[in-house]
């Protein structure tokens, strides 16, 4: 199994069969190229993995639900770019994975497939950020409408009218959905994030998103070319209602004419401005 | 001298009691209040949210009047209010409503029928009354003025 | 097979059709599908301590379900001092049903009645798995 590039960190559930399956997986990766952090070692000596882990794509394979693969990671502040559910597989091919600890040979045979499936349609590996950038803390401006408090960056973001943002940095933005429209939309369910290497005009479809209320478009505030697509977002939409304007980023963008596009764009402050009147007005409308 | 502002709005919240049925009607008075009689005045709170330490929540039910509508004797809903938040300007019990009334049958938590409709809409009234006072009274600014 | 009973919590918020089929679900599971294996109780008691619903959720098995990505019903019954044995959010179902989205928080509607079918089969199976000591 394809596994180059990888950083491969499983569960180690032993009182399952799902966690025995998650191991097995893990070692077939490492036969395939990629590297391994042992679970237990990784809890006791962090420092043990940094170069593997900063060479790599991290993939967290947990074997139920407990999820203690993904919640080490997120404990260690590890940028997981791929996450796998031995369970949630197994119940997807309607298998039910046993009560033994020991991996059936059948199943074992038939999630590997799967996943041989899989990695040979992983989206081509996106272009990353160079390292630093999107980096800094962001200050935020807010205002508060009846219970309900709007938060506005108060610097370093463009805003277009359709309540969607561009954070520039040098020669790139990451864009994404304000904290408005993640209040308004509700619970987000589904990210289609757009293919890497598109070319965007500003104002194009730069990703598709459905909340529990309605289904909108990220409309791109910046014209370029798109270099990377938060993948975390795809596996946890909601990560734009907690966090909507930094863990929440859609897209990544290589610019292709900032100096043009800003003319279009509302800075933080006029932004904020903006939504204070339109939510203003909203309220008026719909309660008289 | 400085001048008050008024509150624009009332804060309702409802217990969450999934355990009784007067929980879900509790619940489903409230939603109607701010629906239906009293829209963009009656503000729900969210009992779950409120004590989870929501600030949205908390904050705002220590700036606006705040009726609690409680389902059982435990008061949830007004106790919380008093834990996290201060002062609660009016507090329903649903029980000792349903005795006043004279409702005596059982009523169902989950499949809610005629008789819990009706309740519901009985209490909605209650809750949107009380509203009317603070109204009336200036308490919390109308909102068209003048 | 355990003797422990199960605890079905839900958030119950108000502000929200999801909290909505998650409370629904809840009713099914404990009401029809399981009725002499799983309950609920009222959150607010764990985090005003009251001591019947503590000793509940110590004593016994306990489901979160919650409406949103705020998880009040997990977070509330881990300040109890208990993580529950299993979590879940409506949004994980509606993930899967883009469909079936409930309408209002009064009436759920035709697709988040169907939803909650699928939701209370599927938590019904899972708690069968936990009494069993499954998955």
């Amino acid at each position: 199994m394809k596994g180059e590039g990888k950083v491969v960190l499983p569960c180690n559930g032993l009182d399952k069969e799902a966690g025995a399956l998650a191991r097995e997986a893990a070692l077939r990766l490492v036969d395939g190229g990629a590297k391994l952090v042992c679970p237990v070692l990784f809890q006791r000596n962090p420092t043990r993995y940094e170069k593997e882990i900063g060479a790599g794509e991290l993939l967290v394979i947990d074997g139920c639900k407990t999820g203690c693969a993904s919640k080490l990671a997120k404990e260690k502040g590890l940028k997981i770019a791929s996450r796998l559910n031995v369970s949630e597989m197994l119940k997807e091919m309607g298998i039910k994975s046993g009560k033994a600890p020991l991996p059936d040979p059948e199943r074992l045979t038939r999630l590997l497939a799967a996943l041989e499936d899989l990695s040979e349609g992983e989206t081509k590996r996106t272009e990353d950020a160079p390292p630093g950038l999107f980096a800094a803390d962001v200050e935020m401006n807010e205002f508060t409408e009846g219970k309900f408090i709007f938060r506005v960056p108060n610097a370093g973001y463009f805003f277009n009218e359709n309540d969607c943002w561009a954070r520039v940095e040098g020669k790139r933005a990451r864009l994404g959905v304000s904290d408005y429209v993640q209040q308004s939309a509700s619970d987000m369910v589904f990210f289609e994030p757009p293919e890497v290497g598109k070319e965007l005009e500003q104002f194009d479809d730069a990703g598709a998103l459905e909340s529990t209320k309605t289904a909108l478009d990220i409309i791109s505030p910046v014209s370029g070319r798109v270099m990377a697509v938060n993948r975390e977002l795809v596996e946890a939409p909601e990560l734009i209602n907690q966090d909507p304007y930094i863990s929440g980023w859609a897209v990544e963008v290589e610019l292709a004419d900032f100096e043009s596009d800003r003319g279009l764009l509302m800075d933080c402050d006029t932004y904020l401005a903006y939504l204070k009147d339109k939510v203003k007005k909203e309220n008026a409308e719909r309660y008289g | 001298m400085a001048l008050k502002t008024r509150p624009k709005y009332v804060g309702v919240l409802s217990c969450s009691g999934e355990e009784e049925p007067e929980g879900t009607i509790a619940r489903n008075a409230v939603r109607l209040v701010m629906e239906k009689y009293h829209p963009g005045v009656a503000v729900s709170l969210c009992l779950p949210l409120y004590l989870a330490g929501d600030e949205g929540e908390q904050d705002f039910a220590k700036k606006v009047p705040v009726i609690t509508v409680d389902g059982c004797e435990k008061a949830c809903a007004r106790l919380s209010t008093e834990k996290y938040s201060g002062e609660v300007r009016d507090a329903i019990d649903i029980r000792a409503l349903l005795r006043e009334w004279g409702v005596e049958e059982r009523l169902s938590r989950s499949h809610p029928g005629e008789l819990e409709r009706e309740l519901t809409e009985r209490l909605a009234l209650e809750i949107a009354r009380k509203i009317d006072d603070m109204l009336d009274s200036g308490e919390v600014e109308p909102r068209h003025e003048g | 097979m355990s003797d422990k009973k199960v605890y079905v919590i839900p958030c119950s918020g108000i502000g929200k059709a999801s909290a909505s089929v998650g409370r629904d679900a809840t009713y099914r599971v404990v009401e029809d599908l399981l009725p002499d294996k799983a309950d609920t109780l009222c959150l607010a008691l764990l985090t005003l301590e009251d001591k019947d619903a503590q000793d509940k959720v110590r004593d016994n098995y306990v489901v979160a379900i919650d409406g949103c990505a705020k998880d009040c019903a997990r977070k509330n019954v881990e300040a109890a001092g208990k993580a529950p044995e299993i979590a879940h959010r409506v949004q994980d179902y509606l993930k899967k049903h883009k469909d079936l989205k409930p309408e209002a928080v009064l009436d759920i509607g035709e697709g988040g009645r169907k939803l909650v079918d699928i939701m209370s089969e599927e938590l019904a199976g899972e708690i069968e798995d936990l009494l069993e000591g499954g998955d």
